[in-house]
């Protein structure tokens, strides 16, 4: 990431540089890593990415399917020799980005002028950017902390962070909608608690997350929870079961209950459920007893009510209630990197914007 | 009626993109006057087409291939302007006309009615981040044009008497810039709306390609490896890389960018 220029500029200061200093520092050796990268890239793009291996023996055949795994190419960006070449670039980046400031420091002494120190700034203030930008990325690779939680609305869930621990407590969920029922926002009332302390509220939405102290709290997404109630021989048992989720109903699992929930239940033209909009206007549970995947009961249940299975199992679908999903990370990255993106920010209309001014007042 | 001005705005496109290959072949100045005056009809009427769609969304468009394939026909077509009437290229119309039509015709076939935003896109750097790819797209488009120009050896006026290879540097360059702004303003939203600002998502690592691409060729400029086709070949493979992540990402690798 240098130029020609920049190579002859103070020739002599670095005519004594080392062998070493003029290989880190030359172009040849960032159009390789440049071209390098790029193609690195592709198998990123192509190749579906984090899957089992069976998938890729089964998709690519044998041959092919051991290379993509023995080559990582089933997780470009986390393998190790991508992270080597990563790391390459970003010391040739930070070789170049030092000659940048020698060379602007150089020519600030030649010509020392507003014109001449604003224009030549435009250069090492990209690379500088560049340089965080990919620091940052290291930095938040190696030590950032992430977790994604649903939480039931009006419930709360423990966290930790790092060697932190925090509780999430939900007191609050509203979606809105576009007039063709379709969600424009959803809005989580959110506090963050730390030792039975409160320590931030906010109410949080797809584009705005809470922010405390370098942690992050994210609306994800959000769904139904139901409550259900199983007897069997005067024993009673309550679960709270995710939309779309299934239930074991004995210890071997060869029993299942499968639930369906349609917040606005109605059918289509083929006689299939449907939910006709997200809002709870007309609720209703479809539920399927298997037993070894042969279906035994099917029955459809509004809020409320209760129905009788065969073997003298009740079900009883008590209620239900929204659950948020929120993303909750801790990057120290992320603030190095903003800081690099400021910098190219700065760096790109200093070297475009002052550059054609000197050439329109003819300097 | 908006299928319908979009497909008036596709026909005077593609006679005008005809009428440029047919004076590239015989010079008439009567045929060359007509093509300029489909340019700008066409223009004037893909301008409608966009007022009338953001009127009707009350936003801009491009939240969907559809909205920015009109934008991108829209920038290339102001570019084109821009560059026939500062540096006199006419000759250009005859790689960014056909441009112009093809994009306008995928664009007629991802027809799709205004829509209400999901809540992902509904941040204030949608416009910033949509616009500058607009624009940076468009201006790749042109040196791409150039390129192709500079080539296949087409004859060219030039006005400033600028040599195209220096056209074709200043293109790349804002391009290169626009696009740096392109990454940084997604990886800023990106990082508002998902919580991290870079994923790896198919049209990110494309788009990171087509960066490196244009730098490539940026920092061979003032290398020994250097020449005048080498860059052009480079300027055809970085417009290659940037059609593949508007469309052949959008098409054929399912991610978070999905819907455009």
């Amino acid at each position: 990431m240098t130029d020609k220029k920049g190579e002859t500029n103070c020739s002599t200061g670095l005519g004594r540089a080392s062998f070493l200093w003029r290989l880190l520092t030359s172009v040849r050796i960032a159009l390789l890593l440049f071209s390098i990268l790029a193609v690195a890239c592709l198998p990123g793009i192509f190749i579906p990415q984090g899957e089992d291996p069976s998938f890729y023996y089964h998709n690519y055949g044998a041959l092919i399917g051991s290379l993509i795994t023995a080559l990582d190419f089933d997780k470009v960006f986390n393998s190790t020799w991508f992270f080597v070449l990563c790391l390459l670039l970003f010391i040739n980046l930070l070789a170049c980005t030092i000659r940048r400031w020698q060379n602007y420091y150089c020519c600030i002494i030649k010509k020392p002028s507003i014109f001449t120190g604003l224009h030549f700034l435009g250069s090492p203030f990209i690379h500088t950017g560049l340089l965080l930008v990919l620091l940052g990325a290291f930095i938040g690779a190696f030590y950032s902390h992430g977790h994604y939680c649903e939480i039931a609305v009006l419930g709360s869930q423990g966290i930790t962070i790092g060697k932190q621990r925090y509780e999430l407590q939900a007191v609050g969920f509203n979606i809105e909608y576009h007039s063709d029922g379709s969600p424009s926002q959803y809005f989580t009332k959110l506090k963050l608690i730390k030792d039975g302390n409160c320590l931030y509220e906010k109410t949080i939405s797809v584009n705005n997350p809470l922010s405390y102290q370098g942690l992050k709290v994210y609306q994800f997404n959000y769904g139904w929870l139901m409550d259900l109630s199983l007897e069997k021989d005067g024993q009673s048992r309550n679960f709270q079961v995710k939309e779309g989720d299934q239930l074991a109903l004995n210890e071997d699992g060869s029993e299942i209950l499968q639930l369906r929930f349609y917040p606005d239940w109605a059918r289509d033209a083929k006689g299939r459920p449907i939910s006709r909009t997200p809002q709870p206007k007309n609720p209703q549970l479809v539920f399927l007893r298997t037993s070894s995947g042969l279906p035994v009961d099917i029955g459809m249940l509004k809020p409320q009510e209760t129905a009788e299975l065969g073997d003298g199992l009740k079900i009883t679908f008590s209620g239900y209630r929204n659950y948020t999903g929120l993303h909750v990370k801790k990057d120290p990255g992320v603030p190095i990197v903003f800081t690099g993106f400021a910098f190219i920010g700065c760096g790109i209309p200093l070297h475009y914007l002052v550059s054609s001014k000197r050439r329109r007042k003819g300097e | 009626m908006e299928e319908n001005l979009v497909l008036i705005t596709f026909s005077f496109y593609l006679i005008a993109a005809l009428i440029c290959l047919i004076v590239l072949w015989r010079k008439q100045h009567t045929l060359e006057k007509i093509g300029i005056i489909c340019t700008i009809i066409a223009f004037i009427l893909l301008n409608t087409v966009l007022i009338c769609r953001s009127l009707l969304a009350g936003r801009l468009p491009g939240s969907n291939l559809y909205e920015f394939l009109l934008l991108f026909a829209w920038g290339m077509s102001a570019t084109y302007l821009f560059i026939m009437i500062k540096y006199k290229l006419q000759s250009s119309g005859v790689f960014i006309l056909p441009l112009i039509t093809g994009v306008l015709g995928c664009a007629s076939l991802f027809f799709s009615r205004i829509q209400p935003l999901m809540p992902a896109l509904q941040s204030p750097w949608l416009k910033f981040h949509v616009s500058v790819a607009m624009i940076g797209y468009s201006v790749f488009a042109v040196s791409f044009a150039l390129a192709l120009i500079s080539f296949l050896k087409v004859p060219v006026i030039n006005s400033h008497h600028k040599s195209l290879d220096d056209l074709i540097y200043g293109c790349n360059a804002l391009g290169f810039s626009l696009l740096t702004l392109v990454i940084i303003t997604g990886a800023i939203w990106a990082e508002q709306a998902w919580g991290t600002w870079w994923s790896w998502d198919p049209k990110e690592t494309a788009s990171l390609i087509t960066w490196l691409v244009y730098g490539f060729y940026l920092h061979m400029r003032h290398t020994s490896f250097w020449s005048n086709k080498r860059g052009a070949i480079l300027t055809c493979l970085g417009f290659f890389s940037v059609l593949f992540t508007l469309m052949g990402i959008t098409l054929l690798v399912p991610g978070l960018h999905s819907y455009i």
